[in-house]
C-alpha cells in the first residue's frame, strides 16, 4: 500500500498500524477499510489491547487504526469545572492542564503519561481513586465519535447536568472500539486535593485487614484510595486520603482511631500504587464480590496460582496476577464464568472460554446495537473473550 | 380495543389491573406536562415482571403501541398517551424486594415511590440520594427513565449514577436481567444507556439501586440577597473556588412570595429578591471549612443576611420550601410551565436574565428557582391553559428561552427530559447525523417503535432510517 495514494500514514507491522492527521484522515482510513474489506481496531495508546489481542494474533485483525494524533484539548472552563479534549490525548498532560486551574481528572490511571483518552474512554477503565470518584463511566459528559460509515455523531455535551437525549457515551464508555472511534470527550472535574496523605497498614493474613476496611468503610471517611494489595505473601492495606487540609488531618486521626497505627505514613500519595495494575505482566483476571465474599473469592484466585492480588473492597472488584498460567484455563475459571472480567488473558484461554461467552448476559440486545452502529461489523475488536 | 386481547389481558393482570372506563382513563390522559393531552385506548396495571411480560407480549403480538407510566409527575410529557396506544402504569408495583445494607443496594419494584425507599432504609443509617422534588409522589421507575436530579444531586449526581442494575421487559415482552451489581458492566454498559432513555427502550419492573450512608454533619443555611445577580455571582464563584457543598438552590422574589403564602411557607424573607439555599455535608472538619470558605464569598456579594437551620425541623421547613416551590405556583395562575434548561455555570446570570426579558416583553410572569450548583434553571411561566393566544406565548417563550441556551453552550434540558416537550428543539441541538445515531440505536432495541413511538427524537432523523414511526401527538388532534 502507498501511503500517499491512501491519503493517511500507514506504518508497516503486522497488522499494519494507520495514524491518521485528523478526522478527515480517520474517515479516510475507514472509507480505505470498506473499499478493501478490512477489520479495523481503533486503538489508543494501544496499552488495552490484551482483550482483542486473540485477533491481532490470528490475523483477524488488518488495520490498526491510532487517534495519537488528534491530541489538542479542545476547552477546559475551570470556572464550570468541564474539560473537552481529543482522543489522543495522554492522561497524563490532560492531568496537568487541568491542574493549572485547580482541577484534577479521574480516573487516575496507571502510567497516565501512556494512556491516551480515548483510550482510556474505549476500555472503561476506572482508577483506584474510583473509590472517592466512582467509576469513570459516570463522568463523562459527552462524546464525538465516528461511526464505521464515517458519519461524526454527538451525544451528551460539556455540562455537567445534562439528560439531553440517549446517553450514547455511556454506550461508547467501555465498547473497546467495537462500536465506533472515539474522536472527542468532555470529562467532569474535581477539585485538586490540597492536601494528601497515605497509609499503610502491613499483616500477613487477609482477614484482619478486611476487618480494618469493614471499620473504615463504616466511618465518616471519604479516603481517594482504599485497596488491599497482597504481594510476597504480605497484606497491604492502603489508604489514601486527599482533600482540604484540615479535612485530610480530621480523616487521617480517624482513620489511626480505627484501624491502629499505620506500619508506614507518606506525605502525598504513594510513589507506585496507582501504577501498580499494570506492573509485572502475566495473564491478570478480575473479579467481583460482595464484601462478606471477599475473602472466598480470594481463595478461588489464589488456587489459580495468583501471585499477586489486589482488592478494592469497597467497589468489591478483585484483580488477580498470575505469572505462569496453565495452556488451558483451569477448571474453577471456567466455574468461575461470567463472574470474572478477563482481561489479559493466554490466547487459548479465549479459545476455551468462547463456547461460554453466549452466557453472557443479555447478549442479544449488545448485539444487535454493534450490528446497529457498525452493519457491516468494520470494527474487529472484540468485546468477549471468543466470538460469539 | 379488540375484545378477545382484553379478555387475555384481563386474564394477565385481573380485573383490578385494567382499566377501560373513559372516565378512569382520563387521569392518565397527560403527565404534569398538562398542555398536551389524549386519552389512552386502554390502561393496564400490572403488579410484576411477570404480568408485565405477558402484558407486552400480548400487545406486541396485536402490534399495539405502549406508553410507560410511573406517577405521571413528569413535566415533558414522556408519560404522554400515543394514538391508539395503551398506558401501562406501575401504580401496584411497589414492593421494596431487599435492602442489603452491608452491600449499601436495595432492589425495589420500579413503582416504588422515590421519598418511601429513604424512609425505609433511614434505620440502617442509608437513604436514596437523588431528591427531586417531586419525591413524594414520583416513582424510582420514572425517576430512572428520566435520569431525575434534584438539589443534593449537585454533590451526589443525577439518577445514573446510582443505578447499579434493573430488569428490563423489552418491547416484544422478553425478559433482560441486567440486575447484577458489578462494579463493572459486562460488555456494554445497557444500565447506563437505559437510563434516561424516557420509557423508549424498554420498561424497568425491577432496579437495584444505591442506597448511601446518612452523612455525620449536615449544615443548611439560607443566605438572603436583594439582588438575583449578586445571588447567582456567588454561585459562580463557589463553583470557581472548587467548593463542595452538597446543594446550591436559589429562589427568585416571585418563588419566594408564592412559597410564603402557600402551606409550604418555610420562613423566606418576603421582601429579599433572592434567597440561596446552601447544604454542606460530611464529617465536622469538612463541613466547617467548606462554610468557612463559603462566608466570604457571600459577603463580597453583599449577602443581607445568612441564617443557619437550628436543628431538622428548621431544616425540613427550609426544603420543603425549596421543594414545594412548582406548587406554590398554582397561586399566581392556574398553570406553569416549567422550563429545565442547562447553561454553563459560568453564565448563570446570563440566562436568568435573559429569560426573565423574554418572558417580560410577552407580557408573561415568570418566577426563577433553580438547581443553580448544576447550571439546571427551571424559569417558570404562569398562564392560564384556557386562554389559547396566551399558551401560544408561553410556548414562544420556552422555545426562545431553550435557543438561548442552546447558543450559549447550554442544553434543552438538566433532568426532566425531551418527551415531546423540547422533541423539535433536539433538531437544534444535535445534526442529523446525531440524531440517527440515536435513532439508530433505538431502532437496535425497539425496532418496530413500539414504546413511546414518536417521541425524543424529532421526525426527520426516524425518517433517516426508512421506518414509519408513528406520529407524535400533535397540538392540533390533543385536548
Ligand atoms: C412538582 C414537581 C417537581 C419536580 N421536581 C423535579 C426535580 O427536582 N428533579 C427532576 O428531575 N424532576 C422533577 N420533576 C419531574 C418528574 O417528577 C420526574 O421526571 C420524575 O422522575 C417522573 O417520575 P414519574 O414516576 O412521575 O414518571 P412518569 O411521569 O410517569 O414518566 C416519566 C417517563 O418515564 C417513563 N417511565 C415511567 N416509568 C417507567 C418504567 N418503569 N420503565 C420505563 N419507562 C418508564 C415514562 O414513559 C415517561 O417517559 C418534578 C415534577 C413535578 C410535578
Amino acid at each position: 500500500m502507498n501511503p500517499r495514494e491512501l491519503g493517511f500514514p500507514l506504518q508497516a507491522g503486522r497488522p499494519p498500524i494507520a495514524r491518521p492527521e485528523d478526522e478527515r484522515g480517520i474517515r479516510s482510513v475507514l472509507e480505505h477499510a470498506r473499499r478493501e474489506h478490512l477489520r479495523v481496531a481503533p486503538i489508543g495508546g494501544g496499552r488495552h489491547l490484551s482483550v482483542c489481542r486473540p485477533d491481532v494474533e490470528r490475523g483477524e485483525v488488518d488495520l490498526l487504526l491510532s487517534t495519537a494524533a488528534l491530541d489538542r484539548v479542545v476547552e477546559y472552563v475551570p470556572g464550570d469545572g468541564t474539560l473537552t479534549a481529543q482522543a489522543g490525548c495522554s492522561m497524563q498532560a490532560l492531568a496537568e492542564t487541568v491542574a493549572e486551574g485547580g482541577h484534577a481528572l479521574t480516573p487516575r490511571v496507571p502510567n497516565p503519561e501512556r494512556a491516551s483518552l480515548g483510550g482510556t474512554l474505549g476500555a472503561g477503565r476506572s482508577g483506584l481513586d474510583r473509590v472517592r470518584y466512582g467509576p469513570l463511566r459516570h463522568h463523562v459528559l459527552g462524546m464525538r465519535v465516528m461511526l464505521a460509515d464515517g458519519n461524526v455523531a454527538r451525544s451528551g455535551g460539556r455540562l455537567v447536568k445534562n439528560v439531553t437525549g440517549f446517553d450514547l457515551h455511556r454506550l461508547y464508555t467501555g465498547s473497546r472500539g467495537t462500536l465506533c472511534v472515539i474522536l472527542e470527550a468532555s470529562l467532569r472535574l474535581f477539585p485538586l486535593p490540597e492536601a494528601e496523605r497515605h497509609l499503610v497498614w502491613k499483616e500477613t493474613r487477609l482477614e484482619p485487614q478486611l476487618e480494618r476496611a469493614a471499620a473504615l468503610a463504616d466511618s465518616a471517611l471519604e479516603p481517594r484510595v482504599e485497596a488491599l494489595l497482597r504481594e510476597e505473601g504480605i497484606w497491604e492495606l492502603h489508604l489514601g486520603l486527599a482533600g482540604l487540609g484540615v479535612s485530610v488531618a480530621f480523616e487521617r486521626d480517624l482513620a489511626v482511631q480505627l484501624a491502629g497505627s499505620p506500619t508506614q505514613e507518606l506525605e502525598g500519595e504513594h510513589p507506585e500504587l496507582f501504577d501498580i495494575e499494570e506492573s509485572g505482566g502475566g495473564t491478570q483476571i478480575e473479579s467481583c464480590a460482595p464484601p462478606g465474599e471477599l475473602a472466598a473469592r480470594t481463595s478461588e484466585l489464589d488456587a489459580l496460582g495468583a501471585e499477586r492480588i489486589l482488592i478494592l473492597p469497597r467497589a468489591g472488584r478483585l484483580c488477580a496476577w498470575i505469572q505462569e498460567p496453565s495452556p488451558l484455563p483451569p477448571p474453577q475459571i471456567v466455574d468461575l464464568w461470567p463472574r470474572f472480567i478477563p482481561r489479559a488473558l493466554p490466547f487459548a484461554w479465549h479459545e476455551a472460554l468462547a463456547p461460554r461467552a453466549t452466557e453472557v448476559p443479555a447478549l442479544a440486545p449488545m448485539l444487535s446495537l454493534q450490528k446497529a452502529l457498525d452493519p457491516e461489523g468494520r470494527f474487529a475488536s472484540n468485546i468477549f473473550p471468543g466470538r460469539p | 380495543m379488540h375484545e378477545s386481547l382484553l379478555r387475555d389481558l384481563r386474564a394477565v393482570v385481573g380485573e383490578a389491573g385494567v382499566i377501560t372506563q373513559p372516565s378512569a382513563r382520563a387521569a392518565y390522559d397527560c403527565d404534569g406536562l398538562t398542555l398536551k393531552r389524549r386519552l389512552p385506548e386502554l390502561v393496564l396495571l400490572p403488579r410484576d415482571t411477570d404480568q408485565t411480560a405477558r402484558c407486552m407480549r400480548l400487545l406486541y403480538r396485536a402490534g399495539i403501541p405502549l406508553v410507560p407510566r410511573g406517577a405521571g409527575t413528569g413535566l415533558s410529557g414522556g408519560a404522554t398517551p400515543v394514538e391508539g396506544g395503551v398506558v401501562l402504569g406501575t401504580a401496584r408495583m411497589r414492593r421494596v424486594l431487599e435492602i442489603d445494607s452491608e452491600r449499601r443496594l436495595a432492589r425495589v419494584q420500579s413503582g416504588v415511590v422515590n421519598a418511601d425507599l429513604s424512609r425505609i432504609t433511614a434505620a440502617q443509617g442509608l437513604y436514596y440520594a437523588p431528591d427531586p422534588s417531586s419525591q413524594a409522589a414520583c416513582t424510582l421507575g420514572g425517576n430512572v427513565a428520566e435520569n431525575s436530579g434534584g438539589p443534593h444531586c449537585f454533590r451526589h449526581g443525577n439518577t445514573t449514577r446510582h443505578v447499579l442494575g434493573m430488569v428490563v421487559v423489552t418491547p416484544e415482552g422478553e425478559l433482560l436481567d441486567l440486575s447484577d451489581p458489578r462494579p463493572d458492566p459486562w460488555g456494554y454498559d445497557l444500565c447506563g444507556l437505559f437510563v434516561g432513555s424516557e420509557g423508549m427502550f424498554g420498561v424497568a419492573t425491577e432496579l437495584t439501586l444505591k442506597l448511601t450512608p446518612l452523612p455525620p454533619v449536615t449544615e443548611t443555611l439560607l443566605a438572603i440577597f436583594q439582588s438575583l445577580d449578586e445571588c447567582c455571582e456567588v454561585v459562580t464563584d463557589i463553583i470557581a473556588a472548587r467548593l463542595e457543598p452538597s446543594a446550591i438552590e436559589i429562589l427568585d422574589k416571585l418563588t419566594i412570595q408564592a412559597v410564603e403564602a402557600s402551606v409550604f411557607a418555610a420562613g423566606y424573607p418576603q421582601d429579599a429578591e433572592a434567597v440561596l439555599l446552601l447544604e454542606v455535608e460530611g464529617h465536622e472538619a469538612q463541613v466547617s471549612e467548606t462554610i468557612a470558605r463559603v462566608e466570604p464569598i457571600l459577603e463580597r456579594h453583599r449577602c443581607i443576611e445568612l441564617r443557619r437551620a437550628r436543628d431538622a425541623a428548621e431544616r425540613a421547613r427550609l426544603w420543603a420550601g425549596r421543594k414545594g416551590a412548582f406548587g406554590a405556583m398554582g397561586r399566581i395562575a392556574p398553570d406553569l410551565y416549567v422550563a429545565d434548561v442547562v447553561a454553563p455555570r459560568t453564565r448563570l446570570r446570563e440566562i436568568v436574565r435573559i429569560a426573565t426579558d423574554i418572558a417580560t416583553e410577552r407580557g408573561l410572569a415568570i418566577s426563577n428557582v433553580f438547581h443553580a450548583g448544576d447550571g439546571n434553571l427551571h424559569p417558570n411561566i404562569s398562564y392560564d391553559r384556557r386562554d389559547a393566544e396566551q399558551v401560544a406565548r408561553v410556548l414562544e417563550a420556552g422555545d426562545l428561552i431553550m435557543q438561548a441556551c442552546i447558543e450559549r453552550g447550554g442544553s434543552l434540558t438538566g433532568e426532566h427530559g425531551v418527551g415531546i416537550e423540547k422533541q423539535k428543539m433536539m433538531a437544534r441541538l444535535f445534526s442529523e447525523e446525531d440524531l440517527a445515531a440515536m435513532a439508530r440505536v433505538r431502532a437496535a432495541l425497539d425496532p418496530k417503535e413500539r414504546l413511546n413511538p414518536g417521541k425524543m427524537i424529532p421526525l426527520r432523523a426516524c425518517m433517516e432510517l426508512r421506518t414509519r414511526p408513528i406520529p407524535a401527538p400533535s397540538p392540533g388532534d390533543l385536548e
